[in-house]
């Protein structure tokens, strides 16, 4: 959207291989997301994208390729900066039930790295996890009490306070509503949605649906085998859209309305 | 509220909770063995091989020793050497299963080859070689035992290592660039407890029998000493196990109470921490 600013993330020749290389899973592929912006990243299972995410935050190492942040490759820094670089990019999970550690309250595990990073003082750990907490819409008496004691949307909501908590520039959202509920898909999108205006993070939002995608995100990326096959603006990239695997993935959208869905089909 | 449901789930099983009980008991009266004890153990106080009388309630050895007050001495010597030799040989698994399972590759590769090495050690000719090397005594068997009893420990923690490094919450760690130490020991290991403890009871039962093993062959407990196995390697010969039961049997007993005791809490942890079961 704002072509003027310069792009926080770059990716370029990206590429992971995976068994001598035999399986591509990421294969060539390069992408840019502008300050402030969302970058959807849609695909079918198994077509690379949580790959992508993983590579960005650094879990695995790409086989060739560059991911540049704020024009530096991460890869290369040395190990004081890349202490200090490891709290700008953030990352919320797809299944939240093994995205919390089961023998941790919820405040110790949104303080500790906070207080490993310098984050903020001892004093106001408390008064920011509540704050926090408040900001994802959860209960300050959830600080003590254990994940078991909590929902998949809960869970949710308390790994995104806590990819916050280590204040962000860019969060990786490896489809983060995929294992929830319809109805909570929409309060957990919304509430990402707000998050990202508030505090203008920028995001890449992994999803396998163009639906979900679509209403968040400001531009989308479709992946297809290892590949970006097509690259548009959000309402563009449903009202023209140009590779046969969009189409596909558009044609997919359920349609509740029966008199929409026969336009369609005609 | 974790505590409660813990002990509730604890105390469902019937025969754990009694063990548990047991053991107290037991332990009670081995660490305050020199005040419950009638005679000094050591000490020649009756006539040879004497059977129960109200003096002494479990007769006399067959050099004229209270049977009762060394089996209080000799309890407290198997519950030692199985508590410290199961703390020693868990501290070294957990240690090398940490790290092998964590940092896996080359380490993983160089660890648990040193470990089937040592597994597939005849442990027991180890266990003689060693007692037979160092002044066989208390400590030198605690130490041997600690050192012959990791491995299983470490392939059990590397095991359980290896499924939750996988998991969300250690990756979300490592996202947030948190340091090895505290993945490790904040993350990974409380989540290993239970296996831990789990196997941990079954260590102890394994090193007081194997106490008593070594102690009966004349290579743990070096005499006068008593310990339970060493009282039972004075009843080798039929005669005293057909007509003096009273030297054999009170440390016979005690290691079965023993053993068992410590098995089933084991079992008793084991539902306690799962709770699929509750």
């Amino acid at each position: 959207m704002n072509e003027i600013n310069s792009p926080i993330l770059a990716v370029s020749g990206l590429k992971k291989y995976y068994n001598n290389s035999s399986i591509r899973a990421v294969d060539d592929v390069s992408f840019t997301i502008n300050q402030g912006e969302t970058l959807g990243l849609v695909g079918e299972s198994g077509c690379g994208k949580s790959t992508i995410a993983k590579l960005i935050v650094q879990l695995e190492k790409p086989s060739e390729g560059k991911i540049l942040f704020h024009n530096q490759d991460l890869s290369t820094l040395n190990k004081e900066d890349k202490h200090k670089n490891k709290t700008k990019i953030q990352m919320i999970f797809q299944d939240p039930y093994s995205s919390l550690n089961p023998r941790k309250t919820i405040g110790d595990a949104i303080k500790d790295p906070m207080l490993y990073h310098q984050i903020c003082e001892k004093e106001e750990v408390h008064k920011e996890i509540l704050r926090l907490l408040d900001l994802v819409g959860l209960p300050a008496n959830s600080m003590d009490r254990y994940p078991k004691d909590f929902s998949g949307g809960q869970r949710q909501r308390i790994g995104i306070a806590r990819a916050l908590s280590l204040k962000p520039e860019l969060l990786i959202c490896d489809e983060p509503v995929s294992a929830l509920d319809v109805s909570i898909q929409a309060q957990i999108l919304n509430l990402l949605k707000t998050i990202q205006k508030e505090l203008s993070l920028s995001m890449l939002f992994i999803g396998h649906g163009l639906s979900v995608v679509h209403y968040i995100s400001d531009r989308i990326a479709v992946m297809y085998q290892g590949k970006i096959v097509e690259e548009a603006d959000s309402i563009a990239l449903f009202t023209n859209p140009g590779h046969d695997y969009t189409k596909t993935l558009i044609s997919s959208i359920p349609i509740l309305d029966p008199t929409l869905r026969n336009i369609r089909k005609a | 509220m974790e505590q409660t449901s813990f002990i509730r789930r604890f105390s469902r099983h019937k025969l754990g909770t009694l063990s548990f009980f047991i053991l107290c008991i037991i332990s009670f009266a081995a660490i305050f063995a020199p005040v419950l004890a009638p005679f000094d153990p050591n000490e020649i106080v009756g006539g040879f091989g004497k059977a129960p009388t109200s003096e002494f309630l479990l007769g006399t050895d067959q050099v004229g020793r209270d049977v009762l007050s060394r089996l209080l001495y000799g309890t407290r010597i198997s519950l030692m050497v199985g508590f410290l030799a199961t703390i020693i040989s868990s501290a070294v698994g957990i240690f090398l299963g940490l790290l092998a399972g964590y940092f896996g590759g080359p380490l993983d590769m160089v660890i648990m080859r040193f470990t089937d090495m040592v597994m597939s050690f005849p442990y027991i000719l180890l266990v003689l070689v060693a007692a037979a090397i160092f002044q066989p005594g208390l400590w030198t068997m605690i130490l041997i035992l600690g050192f012959v009893d990791w491995p299983q420990m470490a392939r059990l923690v590397r095991g359980n290592v290896l499924s939750i490094r996988e998991k969300n919450y250690v990756k979300a760690s490592k996202v947030a660039g948190m340091s090895h130490a505290y993945i490790l020991f904040s993350e990974i290991l409380p989540n290993t407890v239970a296996p831990i403890l789990i196997y941990g009871t079954s260590v102890v039962a394994i090193s007081m029998l194997d106490e008593a093993a070594l102690s009966f062959l004349g290579m743990g407990i070096k005499p006068p000493q008593a310990s339970l196995g060493n009282m039972l390697n004075g009843a080798q010969s039929l005669s005293i196990l057909t007509s003096k039961p009273w030297l054999w049997l009170p440390p016979g007993l005690m290691i079965l109470l023993l053993v068992m005791s410590v098995n089933f809490i084991g079992d008793a942890l084991r539902d306690a921490f799962d709770p699929n079961q509750s």
